[in-house]
């Protein structure tokens, strides 16, 4: 009963509970199991907190036979990227440097998980301090994508991702700054939504760019990814920026017939398209078209611009946040990102100025194309997962080339801000997962993930059966 | 901008210390970073272009 329950989505396992014929503590102890034969390769985990996890779950089992329910996640197993604060542990964001660091308080995100009823069994790996893509990390091991350990699960949310795909956890929170959710949530084949900027406290979580840092949810379908926001977002006085939203109610929008979805189209979009992944981008317009929606073509014209724009910003800001301990502790960063925070280090000031006016021009001419579309639609990650040992910084010089494409569609609408959605649409012929993005106007999550949900109804598709 | 002097004198400013192999690499970085940076200068940005934070970030 619990083999196949943990396949269910977040709402089917917490309605589970609720009725009595769901176990949080058989969930938890299955979702250990699990982790226990996996994760030496899979590396998805910095931290399991097994005895923890286990005393949560007995604990949950008996409030729910007393009929007492904390809320929409009673009892159900979640993990959370080793970037934010869980109190008492150590968030290690990835690195040797802040090993000895311990958390005085939650962060705000994992504090309303745990209001929801969730049980934290463990804190996933990423890539250090989530400045990369690849969550090939030197100090906690490469995250191995479920789908062929070979090759790497994307980052820098990688072990968020990693876990879910290998049904490790029902669901899990990441960060995104570049891409850092929906990169590994497509190469993982699930669901990862960036919120628009702002939506969901940032409070106790370790900066990369606060331009762009951005929490969310990582799942296993669209339904799941709502609740999880539902849960997650909405105003913080400890973080200011979520003071313009209000928070969202967790249903989403049907969307109604002949819903109009621009398909990006320009240099940015459409250049360096791997096939397989150019012809899944054709299957879910297909299949959009088929669920109703109709789908013209649309271009920012200053989206190329944009991008180097964001470049500017996200490794100027990065290169600032590090100061306190870089260049003092250079030795204990990996060797990529000790490169790249010397690169940010050579932006100049009127370049990161001339950046921030750019992202308003883009911000303007997308915000004219919403006027005219319910949602945007291109692809995820433009690449198939490349192997690990070809990424490896301590095996060569391979990570430079593909860090650049592997975030190449995703940074565009961390420099908008927009609310956008990684959903997975198929297979490649090698079996490997493509995801493609659908972004909607600020604030519109409830459209956006509506027309998400219509995809991957269409889309059939499913993660496999549990490892 | 970009060329080995310039990139060594921006780190020097800051006192980051990189090894030979590394500053090779940030330089390469910063070329390629002129180079995309190149779609900024050919956009025509105007004098009545704030910078996002100023008029329309966070969204």
């Amino acid at each position: 009963m619990v083999l196949a329950a943990v396949k269910d989505d977040l709402a089917a396992l917490a309605a589970g509970i609720r009725a009595g014929s769901v176990s949080p503590v058989d969930l938890v102890a299955r979702c250990l199991e699990r982790i226990s034969a996996t994760d030496a390769t899979l590396h998805a985990f910095i931290r399991v907190d097994r005895d923890g996890a286990l005393a949560a779950a007995r604990q949950r089992e008996q409030e729910a036979r007393r009929g007492e329910f904390r809320g929409p996640l009673h009892g159900v197993p979640v993990a959370v990227k080793d970037l934010f604060d869980q109190t008492g542990l150590p968030t290690t964001a990835g690195a040797a440097i802040r090993r000895s660091h311990r958390a005085t308080e939650n962060a705000t995100a994992v504090q309303r998980l745990l209001d929801a009823g969730a049980i934290v069994i463990g804190k996933t790996n990423l890539h250090e301090f989530a400045f990369g893509v690849t969550s090939v990390n030197p100090h906690f091991g490469a995250v191995a994508n479920p789908w062929d350990p070979a090759r790497v699960a994307g980052g820098s949310s990688g072990g968020s991702g990693a876990a879910i795909g290998a049904g490790l956890c029902a669901a899990a929170l990441g960060t995104d700054t570049g891409g850092s959710i929906r990169i590994p949530a497509a190469l993982c084949g699930i669901v990862g939504l960036k919120p628009t900027f702002g939506r969901i406290s940032r409070h106790g979580v370790v900066p990369l760019a606060w331009s762009f840092d951005t929490v969310g949810p990582m799942t296993r379908t669209v339904a799941d990814a709502a609740l999880l926001f539902g849960v997650l977002a909405g105003p913080d006085p400890r973080d200011p920026l979520t003071g313009r939203y209000p928070a969202f109610t967790g249903t989403v929008q049907i969307p109604p017939p002949g819903f109009r979805v621009g398909r990006l189209r320009g240099p940015l979009f459409d250049d360096g398209l791997d096939d397989e992944v150019g012809a899944a981008l054709e299957r879910a317009c297909g299949l959009l078209a088929g669920a109703g929606g109709r789908i013209e073509p649309v271009a920012v014209e200053a989206a190329m611009a944009g991008q180097a724009a964001q470049t500017a910003i996200l490794f100027a800001e990065a290169s600032a946040y590090h100061r306190r301990a870089y260049p003092g502790r250079l030795g204990e960063y990996g060797l990529d990102v000790r490169e790249l925070l010397a690169a940010g280090a050579t932006i100049p000031a009127p370049a990161y100025v001339d950046a921030q006016r750019v992202q308003g021009v883009v911000i303007a001419q997308t915000r004219r194309l919403l006027e005219d579309v319910d949602v945007l639609i291109c692809a995820a990650v433009p690449v198939q997962a490349p192997r690990i040992a070809d990424v490896d910084p301590a095996r060569g010089e391979g990570w430079r080339r593909v860090r650049a494409p592997l975030s190449r569609l995703t940074r565009f609408f961390n420099l908008t801000g927009l609310p956008t959605v990684a959903v997975p649409v198929g297979p490649t012929r090698s079996g490997l997962p493509v995801g493609v993005q659908l972004a909607a106007a600020p604030g519109a999550e409830a459209r956006l993930l509506g027309i998400a949900t219509a995809l991957e109804a269409a889309a059939g598709w499913e993660l496999p059966p549990l490892m | 901008m970009g060329d080995r002097t310039e990139v060594q004198r921006l780190l020097a400013e800051q006192q980051i210390l990189v090894d030979d192999e590394t500053l090779r690499a940030v330089e390469e970085w910063h070329r390629a970073w002129l180079r995309e940076w190149e779609w900024v200068r050919a956009f025509d940005l105007r004098d009545e272009d704030p910078p996002a934070p100023l008029w329309c970030w966070p969204p």
